[in-house]
Formats: structure tokens, C-alpha cells, sequence
């Protein structure tokens, strides 16, 4: 070991002395031909013969050089230093082409590292909780269709809490989010916040623990106890500045005042695991109670017991749901029909196959990327077959040029990874700090460690795969071929043209694919835009207003009217309407029937019910088939 | 020489250039070489340049130790001379090499004599 310790300190040593030690070297080589000649002399050799015969016997003075610098020094570095020497020589030489194939590499990595990103966030790294691995998600009428059939009754929720073994716990929030904005009162203006309902225990499910404060007490959690919320860190800092005091303290809400249990680390982001795209600033304990009879309100998660899988947790479901008290009620019949799957899965899961698909088409651009290279390489290769030609004329070895032009394309390929690397840098933070994108987990993604890692492996393939082809092709021709087939007034050997052809119809090839691959995926986009929504948007604005009239409806009608004749009066403003729902909101439905006629009690009566202003179908582009658009002397009773 | 013939000779070169050492005392690269050969009654495995990569290669180890110095007819030349550890790395060498001599010589006379077996 110290053996080995000493000769790797004299063999990194000689390396910074390499000059002085040639010098040594030199002297003790030319004493020791002087040494020989003598001796052959003295031994009746002419000097003519006895120099000759010194020399033969010493064997090749280069050779000998070569063989004590790979002994006293670190053979494979010095051969790594110089290949990289000349590659930068080289490439500094021929700038254009060193620029242009950085750039395209640094467009084809940049692209891969930050889709790799992004692949990482969403579906490769757990989730930020404490065990994500035990999470799962519970869908109702196995997690098809909106969110009125997918979420919970209050009743299945608790009785299956209550029931099931498979779970250490199960905890539920409102995924109808616009249910729980708040209006902020008490310092400056009003401010709409918005906040969301959770189960009592659903940080404790989770695994958050808060930052400030406290969680929820089960006093906070029941009808009639003292209400309480947790801000979000970032609520927290943009609107109390930080400020430590307010937990504890009270704030006011819908008129109301609520207290502050605590304060939400800053790494928790309820948004961007459950509801992408959407931001969150205080949590509420929903009180169960009062949802009971609202019908499906929960949307239900559990973290499973150790070691029981989510098959398992799904065969106890299929079995405990139906037994459950209640569940003969003909509401339940999407909470029986319950789908367990891992929390993970649901919160990537929509989107596995897309960025699959994304993965691979940026790893398709790479490859094009590469191939072009090795084209380029190529032609340059054809150009320096000559050079290539001398230097194993001179000794060089067959491997000894693969892997010069193998450091020729790392250096490429590390440079463009470097570059790409920046691009990646910028996408990333780009994305993070679009909060209209509804991608899960979004505001996370960046580059770590692994990506770097990624990042390492992709420099490596791409320099071996476009720096291979042309080293191995030139270092097989052989040393006439080249110096022919390169001679002034020749044209280029045959060998060269049909592998750069096959090159190129592998890139027209790969090509095609990702370009029929975005033709199909634009006409689909387009398809979808085309879809005939009967509102056009493209020129409408939406603000959302609240009021206060105190329950009194002539007092909401004069606001009504005055808000809208106000904005009709805007320039610009062609008309104006006001509605309590946006379409493609949240559907509510009241059963309607005509005056009289009897219907049978499985028969739908629903019907989507939305409440509007005259004026509103003429901003919101909607066309009547028949009839009128309401004016303000339109009443029920008239 | 074909390297993988050079590369099994450098450890038996080294410890031909340790023994010399040993037995001789202080001596130049073009000494031990012309040491090597005569003992060896002339008959050549390497050329002598050869010797400078394990002269540099033991002196890294610390088995030897170098000095210019002049020679007889008054030449400067580099001299070599073995260290305590060298002595001590000779000894098991030696033991070593004589071991696998000896061992060698049995099974190649074995192949020699019943081929055929």
C-alpha cells in the first residue's frame, strides 16, 4: 500500500517535471552509448563499428524514451492531455465548425436535460411528504368522471375510516376549491384569498409538521367549535411580512374572526401535488358536519400500513365497502366503486404517456443531432484523411487515432453539454415560475443531481456515437487508399460517399418521424381548439366581484345594474354581463320538471342551471337558437 | 519485442537489476546492463535501453537510489546503488523467483517428456 502510495506520488511528481527528467534522461543515455562505444573500441572495433554496435545493442533511443515516460510518468493522462491539446488546436483552428457543433449539441442537450427535469419531478422523485411510498389515493366509480363522481359522501369517508385495516390513516380535503375563498378583512383593502378544506388529520397523513404554530385541534374540526386556519408559507410572508406574531392571533375571514394556529412549511405546496396550476393561502379544517348532506364532497386519501400493498388495500375495499352502514343508500354507488392506486401514480399518472412520449422525441432530436454531427464529422474527416494518413505513417496506432477523435468529440460534446446545460438552467426557472402551466409538482423542477447525472451519460453517448463512426472509418482505410483517394485532382473515394448517404437518410428518416409525430400531435391541437364550445372567449375578459347587500334582493339589483351600466360605459367595452358561474366551472344541477307532468324516480331531471344578467349571452359570443335575450323587465312573476 | 513479452519480462528484468545491484555495488545503467549479459553468458532478451524504464521504475519504489557521479575513465554518469527496503524486497524476490524457476522447469519437462499422456 505504501509501495503504491510512493510510486503514485514519483509518477504524478514527474509529471510537472517531465522537461528536466527528458534532460536527465538524454544525458544518461549519451553517457551510456559513450561508455559502450569506448569499450567496443578498446575491444578492437573500428570507431565507425564500434558506434554502430553501441547503438544496435541499446535498441531504439526513442523507444527507450517512450517506455521510461510511460514508467516514471501517468501514460494515460499524458496521452488524455495531449489528444485534448490537440483537439482544442484543432477545433480553435477550424472555429466555424467548432461553433456551429456546439451550438446544435447545445440545443439537443439543453432540450434533453430540461424534458429529463421535468420527467424527474413528476414521475421519478417521490413526492415531497414524509412516506410517500405508503400514499394513496382513493378515487370513487373507479376514478371515471368528474369530480362530483370521483370525490366522497361524508358518510363513506368516516365509515370507511373507521372500518378498514389496511390503513394507518385516511384523510380527505375539498377538491371544490372555489368553495373555500375567503374574504380578507382588518388591514387595508379587502383581499380575495383563496383556501382550501381539509380533514383534521390531513397534515399528520401527510407527514407535515408546521413551521410555526400548530395543527388543527379536534375542537377546530367540529360544528360549533373555534375556527381556526394554517396559513401557507408564502401567504404568510407576501401578507403578514414574516411576522411570528400573528400565530396565535386572529385574523378576519368572511366578516369573521379566525384564528391562526400556525404557519405551513415553506416546502409544502398543496397546489402543485393536487391541484396544478393553482395556488393556495390558508387551510381550514372542513367540519363534516356541516358537508354531510352536500353530497359528494371529499376526495379521500390514506396512508397505507407497512407493508400492505395497494392491491391489498384494493381486494379490503372491494369487500368493506359494500358492507359498510349506509351503503344500500343509492347514492353510494360511486363510493363503493372505489379504485385505490398509489399517490404517486395519480399525481403523474395523466401525464406519463405524454412526457414519455416528449422524453423520446427530445432523445430523437438528439439522435438527429448526433447523426448530423458524425456527418459533419465525417466531411471533415474526408478533408483530414491526409493528416490522418501522415500520422500513422509516422507510428501512430489505430486506437491511438480512434480515441483522439473520440476526445476531439468529447470535448464537442462537453462543450455543447455545458452550454446546454445554461439553456436547461434558464428553461427550468422558467417553468418553475409559471404558475399558469398545469403541470403537477411544476414549481420544483430543476436541475439536481440527477440531471446532472443525465446530463454526464448523454455527453458520453453522444460524443461515442457520433465521434465513433468517423474515427473507426478513417483509421480502417488503409494508408494508400487514403493517400489516393485524397490526392489533388481525384475526386473522393466511393467509401466515404456511401456512408455519409446512409447518414443522411438515417437523419431524413428520424426526421420524418418527429415530424409526423408534431404534424399529428398540431392537428390534433388544432382539433381540439376547433371544437365548437357554442361561447367564444377569444374577446371576453372576466373580473370576479364581491358584494355585500345582506340577503336584501331589490338592494342586489340596483348593485347589479350599476356595476354593469359602469363598465358598458368603459370605451372599448362592446357589452357586458354578469353570471354566477363561468361555463365549464363547477357543475350544479337542480332537477326540473314541468308544471304538472309526473315522472318516475329513476328518470334524471338535472339539469345544469346557470344564473345570468341580460347582456351576458352577447358578451360571452353565445348565439340563441330561438327566442330573445332576457331584458331587465323580465321577473318570475312577470 | 512484442509488449506483452516486454511486460512479462519487466518483473524478472527488475530483479535482475536489484541482484546486480546487490552483488555489485554501485554501478552505472551501461554497467548493470553489460553485468546482466555477461553473467547471462551473452545470451540477450532485451535490448539495453530497456533498462532505464526499470531503473526508474525501482527507483520509484524506493528499492534503489541514484547519484551522478564519474566513472572509471572519468565520464559523468548517473550511478545506481540498492536501498535497505531494495535488500529486503530482493530477499522475498529472490525466494519467489526461484520457487517459480523451479516450479516452470518441472512442468515444462513434464510436457517435454509424456506429451502424449
Amino acid at each position: 500500500m505504501i509501495d503504491w502510495l510512493r510510486q503514485s506520488f514519483h509518477r504524478l511528481h514527474s509529471l510537472f517535471r517531465g522537461a528536466q527528467l527528458d534532460l536527465d534522461l538524454d544525458a544518461e543515455m549519451a553517457a551510456h552509448l559513450d561508455l559502450a562505444i569506448e569499450e567496443n573500441f578498446q575491444r578492437g572495433m573500428s570507431a565507425e563499428e564500434a558506434r554502430r554496435h553501441a547503438l544496435i545493442r541499446f535498441g531504439g533511443t526513442e523507444q527507450a524514451k517512450e517506455r521510461h515516460r510511460d514508467t516514471r510518468g501517468l501514460p494515460a493522462l499524458d496521452v488524455l492531455t495531449q489528444d485534448l491539446r490537440y483537439a482544442f488546436r484543432t477545433l480553435r483552428r477550424d472555429r466555424a465548425f467548432a461553433l456551429v457543433a456546439i451550438l446544435i449539441l447545445a440545443l439537443g442537450i439543453g432540450a434533453n436535460i430540461a424534458v429529463f427535469s421535468v420527467v424527474n419531478t413528476i414521475l421519478l422523485r417521490p413526492l415531497p411528504f414524509h412516506d410517500p411510498q405508503w400514499l394513496t389515493w382513493l378515487a370513487g366509480n373507479n376514478g371515471v368522471g368528474g369530480l362530483s363522481t370521483v370525490t366522497y359522501q361524508v358518510d363513506a369517508y368516516e365509515e370507511f375510516q373507521r372500518h378498514n385495516r389496511s390503513f394507518q390513516e385516511v384523510t380527505a380535503y375539498v377538491p371544490f376549491l372555489g368553495y373555500s375563498d375567503y374574504k380578507l378583512t382588518g388591514k387595508g383593502d379587502p383581499k380575495a384569498i383563496s383556501g382550501v378544506l381539509v380533514a383534521g388529520n390531513f397534515f399528520q397523513t401527510l407527514g407535515i409538521h408546521p413551521a410555526l404554530g400548530r395543527l388543527f385541534t379536534p375542537e377546530e374540526c367540529v360544528k360549533g367549535g373555534s375556527p381556526a386556519v394554517l396559513l401557507s408559507y408564502a401567504f404568510w410572508r407576501q401578507q403578514f411580512a414574516s411576522d411570528p406574531a400573528i400565530v396565535g392571533g386572529a385574523i378576519t375571514l368572511n366578516g369573521r374572526a379566525v384564528t391562526v394556529a400556525g404557519v405551513l412549511p415553506s416546502t409544502f405546496d398543496f397546489g402543485a401535488v393536487f391541484s396544478p396550476g393553482s395556488k393556495q393561502d390558508v387551510f381550514a379544517p372542513v367540519v363534516m358536519d356541516e358537508i354531510r348532506t352536500y353530497g359528494h364532497m371529499l376526495s379521500v386519501i390514506g396512508l397505507l400500513k407497512p407493508g400492505v400493498t395497494v392491491a391489498q388495500a384494493q381486494a379490503e375495499a372491494n369487500i368493506l365497502f359494500p358492507q359498510l352502514k349506509g351503503s344500500d343508500n343509492p347514492s353510494w354507488v360511486t363510493d363503493i366503486k372505489t379504485t385505490i392506486s398509489g399517490l404517486q401514480d395519480y399525481v403523474g399518472g395523466k401525464l406519463r404517456r405524454s412526457l414519455i412520449v416528449l422524453w423520446c422525441a427530445v432523445g430523437l432530436i438528439l439522435l438527429i443531432v448526433c447523426v448530423n454531427l458524425s456527418n459533419l464529422l465525417l466531411t471533415r474527416a474526408a478533408a483530414r484523411s491526409k493528416e490522418f494518413a501522415m500520422r500513422s505513417a509516422l507510428g501512430a496506432g489505430r486506437v491511438r487515432l480512434v480515441r483522439q477523435l473520440l476526445t476531439e468529440s468529447l470535448v464537442l460534446s462537453g462543450a455543447g453539454a455545458l452550454l446546454g446545460l445554461v439553456f436547461a438552467f434558464g428553461i427550468t426557472i422558467y417553468l418553475a415560475h409559471q404558475s399558469s402551466i398545469a403541470l403537477p409538482l411544476l414549481s420544483t423542477v430543476r436541475v439536481d443531481g440527477a440531471a446532472l447525472a443525465w446530463t454526464l451519460f448523454i455527453v458520453l453517448v453522444a460524443a461515442v456515437l457520433f465521434g465513433l463512426v468517423p474515427g473507426l472509418k478513417i483509421s480502417a482505410g488503409s494508408l494508400q487508399q487514403e493517400l489516393k483517394d485524397s490526392g489533388p485532382g481525384l475526386s473522393e473515394g466511393k467509401k466515404h460517399n456511401r456512408l455519409r448517404s446512409a447518414l443522411v437518410i438515417s437523419e431524413v428518416a428520424l426526421a420524418c418521424v418527429l415530424l409526423v409525430g408534431a404534424g399529428l400531435l398540431l392537428r390534433s391541437f388544432l382539433r381540439v381548439l376547433d371544437v365548437d364550445r357554442g361561447f367564444q372567449p377569444g374577446q371576453a375578459a372576466v373580473i370576479k366581484v364581491d358584494y355585500e347587500v345582506g340577503g336584501n334582493p331589490a338592494k342586489r339589483a340596483a348593485i347589479i345594474q350599476e356595476m354593469l351600466r359602469r363598465v358598458s360605459a368603459i370605451p372599448g367595452i362592446e357589452a357586458a354581463g354578469i353570471t354566477d358561474m363561468l361555463p365549464l366551472n363547477r357543475n350544479r344541477s337542480w332537477e326540473l320538471w314541468a308544471k304538472g307532468s309526473v315522472h318516475s324516480k329513476e328518470e334524471n331531471l338535472d339539469a345544469f342551471v346557470r344564473i345570468v344578467t341580460p347582456g351576458y349571452l352577447q358578451t360571452m359570443g353565445m348565439h340563441l337558437r330561438e327566442g330573445r335575450d332576457f331584458n331587465w323587465r323580465d321577473v318570475l312573476d312577470s | 519485442m512484442a509488449e506483452s513479452e516486454l511486460d512479462l519480462l519487466q518483473g524478472a528484468l527488475d530483479v535482475m537489476v536489484l541482484q546486480t545491484l546487490g552483488a555489485m555495488g554501485s554501478l552505472h545503467g551501461y554497467g548493470i546492463a553489460r553485468r546482466i549479459e555477461q553473467v547471462s553468458g551473452d545470451r540477450v532478451l532485451l535490448n539495453q535501453g530497456t533498462i532505464y524504464a526499470s531503473l526508474v521504475r525501482l527507483q520509484q519504489r524506493g528499492l534503489i537510489s541514484a547519484e551522478w557521479g564519474a566513472s572509471t575513465n572519468n565520464r559523468n554518469a548517473k550511478f545506481y546503488s540498492i536501498t535497505k527496503r531494495g535488500r529486503k524486497h530482493l530477499a522475498e524476490d529472490v525466494a519467489y523467483w526461484q520457487r517459480l524457476s523451479s516450479v516452470m522447469g518441472r512442468v515444462l519437462a513434464m510436457q517435454e517428456d509424456g506429451g502424449n499422456q
